[in-house]
């Protein structure tokens, strides 16, 4: 079976929209939560090497789905489009969250909540 | 003033140039950053950068996001060369 994967982008850590949350506690408490198979951090996924690292990611086939907590689910959609279609990831797999200006408590239950919804 | 990495924000010049010929009005931008940096432009229907030092030191996404084509920042390397000389002298 496919695995589940998570990415945290958080614009650098040095955007206001990010400052409310323990960027580490975020994953660690995701983590204990055991719901994805692997979890990781991006500083800035929208850039060149960050489509890079998605196109690393999923070039294997291994990613199921891919979980993407950052900013607006739609431009997340737009951003990341390319990337995705270079290594042919079904962008229906892709489930986007929005966290910005969540505190940690609050990007946790979001992210567990997308996950439930989300099997 | 604000700090990036204990250097005074206003000394980094990293901030959105809106051309605004090529501005089509669509709000992209400014619906999408949430700190405070562009705002439409009330007389002209175009967006304009209002708080240019609350841009998030190399963030781009709304020039990624501009769908004209209208928003540029610094050059890459010039900035990469100029923030690593920053950072090793503070
Ligand atoms: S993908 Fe979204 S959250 Fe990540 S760096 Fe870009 S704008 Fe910020
Ligand atoms: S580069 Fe990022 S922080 Fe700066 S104005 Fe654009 S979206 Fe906002
Ligand atoms: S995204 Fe581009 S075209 Fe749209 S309002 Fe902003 S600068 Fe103008």
């Amino acid at each position: 079976m496919g695995k589940k994967g998570f990415i945290l982008c958080v614009c650098q850590g040095t955007c206001p929209s990010f400052t409310k949350m323990d960027i580490f506690a975020v994953l660690s408490d995701v983590r204990r939560e055991k719901i994805f198979d692997y979890v990781c951090l991006h500083p800035q996924l929208c850039v060149g090497d960050g489509e890079e690292f998605l196109k690393v990611l999923l070039s294997g086939g291994e990613t199921d789905k891919l979980y993407i907590a950052a900013c607006d689910p739609q431009m997340q959609s737009k951003m990341f489009r390319d990337a995705f279609e270079a290594v042919s990831f079904d962008k229906a797999n892709h489930i986007p969250l929005d966290i910005r200006n969540k505190t940690t408590e609050e990007a946790v239950a979001a992210i567990k909540e997308l996950a439930a919804n989300n099997p | 003033m604000k700090e990036w990495r204990g250097i005074q924000r206003e000394e980094i010049p990293w901030y959105p140039t809106i051309d605004a010929e090529k501005c089509i009005s669509c709000r992209t931008c400014v619906d999408f950053c949430k700190n405070d940096v562009l705002a439409m432009d009330e007389t002209t229907g175009k967006a304009t950068v209002k708080t240019p030092f609350n841009c998030v030191v190399e963030c781009r996404t709304c020039a990624r996001l501009c769908p004209a084509g209208a928003i540029t920042f610094p050059d890459e390397e010039a900035f990469t060369a100029y923030l690593k000389e920053k950072l090793e002298r503070s």
